[in-house]
């Protein structure tokens, strides 16, 4: 179902559900790996996933599509990501980047639903050691193949700024496959 | 379940990651996203149902505290009346406590007036206090009477030389406090600057990328130097004196 049609519908209380319907059908699965690919955990990802859809349940009517549907609920999501890091961090008594890193990489190391091989794992160690919003970047440029303008849409960030931090980003991925081989 | 092939590094630029660390390492429960439908539908429904924010009143204010002592003094009242059931005693008779707080209290205060009263021993004269107030009224007429007595006062006057003293004391005072004041500013500045040179390099070129758009960027180019160039003496050394020209060169191409 187009995005127009999916707006158009929840708009009316008769068709309002069929709509939601189908934006989970459509959206779902992008948007868990989006969050996913941030917060490492699946019962993580599997709260903030939630919290996303309610909001975008609650707030969909009050869409002024001045932008795709899809970046608003990506953005949405991004925010939802965002602050459940910052939560964490809080809560574990982290002040910094490179803490939380640690924190998400022990997460990594517990977790049951990763079977990834060693060098995928450690892939995803240099992916860690990014500030968080650089690894949003990064993550959105790479396997989500967004393009800039929409990821500067979603973060309200420049292209060009985006673009150094993407450049910064590969370096140090690069830096720390090599130093660890 | 995995994630449908969202890898595509044809369009995404030069760099691709080796083959071994490409492909989704994560995975999910089986038919979780089935499950994710109904649980988030089923959210949704029961929001849509009870109309979450409409739903509650918030009770008068004081309600709880009251609610919280009455519950507390019942539990302490039918304590007592087990005990007293288990020590052989008969229960009182109905409404008893209550009537006796109030005779109690009745007592007390008739108590400390009869205590008041004992207590001063001094007594005065019938109608003093009317007769008082007329003896102080005519004495205040009669020496309004009398003739007002003049007083002198002194004048004093200032010699030259104390007031060429005040001002010096003066003038010194206020070179005293500006110079306290620009001593505790560039104390503050050179801190500021100390903190700085403290946080790693790194950080704080995240923190500019972040942070900044094209156009500072551009600014920040004006103040960019070769290392090599000493000639100009004007100019404070750039913020990209220290940074290798291959690095610099690379930043620059990709934010243009």
């Amino acid at each position: 179902m187009e995005d127009s049609i999916i707006i158009a519908k929840f708009s009316d209380p008769r068709t309002k559900e069929e709509a939601f319907n189908a934006l989970l059908e459509k959206y779902q699965q992008r948007i868990y790996w989006h969050i996913r690919r941030m917060v490492i955990s699946h019962d993580d990802t599997d709260d903030v996933l939630q919290d996303v859809f309610i909001k975008v349940w609650r707030n969909l009517d009050k869409f002024r599509k001045d932008s795709q549907l899809y970046t608003w609920m990506y953005r949405i999501a991004t925010n939802e990501c965002i602050t459940f890091l910052n939560r964490k961090k809080q809560r574990n008594n982290i002040s910094l980047d490179n803490e939380n890193s640690e924190y998400l990489a022990n997460t990594l190391s517990s977790s049951s639903y990763f079977d990834g091989t060693e060098a995928q794992r450690k892939l995803q160690k240099a992916l860690l050691t990014l500030p968080d919003k650089q690894r949003l970047v990064f993550n959105m440029k790479y396997f989500e193949d967004l393009k800039y303008d929409e990821i500067s849409d979603i973060l309200g960030t420049s292209v060009g700024a985006l673009k150094a931090s993407y450049h910064l980003a590969v370096k140090k991925i690069k830096l720390f496959l090599e130093q660890n081989d | 379940m995995r994630e449908e092939n969202t890898y595509r590094h044809e369009e995404s630029g030069s760099w691709k990651l080796p083959a071994e660390f490409t492909g989704n390492p994560f995975s999910t429960p089986e038919n979780y996203f089935d499950t994710l439908k109904k649980n988030i539908l089923h959210q949704v429904a029961v929001e849509n149902k009870v109309g979450i924010e409409e739903s509650f009143t918030q009770p008068e204010a004081g309600f709880f505290e009251q609610q919280k002592s009455q519950i507390l003094n019942q539990i302490a009242l039918e304590d007592n009346h087990e005990q007293a059931d288990l020590a052989g005693f008969t229960r009182e008779p109905e409404g008893y406590f209550e009537e006796a707080t109030e005779r109690l209290s009745d007592w007390i205060a008739l108590q400390e007036h009869a205590e008041a009263a004992e207590k001063s021993p001094w007594i005065m004269p019938e109608g003093y206090f009317s007769a008082a107030q007329k003896n102080i009224t005519r004495k205040i007429a009669s020496s309004s009477d009398e003739q007002p007595v003049v007083k002198k006062t002194k004048v004093l006057s200032l010699s030259p030389r104390f007031m060429q003293y005040m001002a010096a004391a003066c003038l010194l005072f206020a070179l005293s406090i500006g110079a306290l004041y620009w001593n505790t500013t560039s104390e503050f500045n050179y801190n500021a600057e100390y903190s700085l040179s403290d946080i790693p390099e790194d950080e704080l070129i995240n923190y500019l990328i972040q942070s900044s758009d094209n156009d500072d960027i551009y600014y920040m180019s004006q103040f960019i130097e070769s290392a090599d160039d000493h000639s100009d003496h004007d100019h404070a050394p750039g913020v990209g004196c220290l940074i290798d020209d291959e690095i610099l060169e690379d930043y620059i191409n990709f934010v243009q």
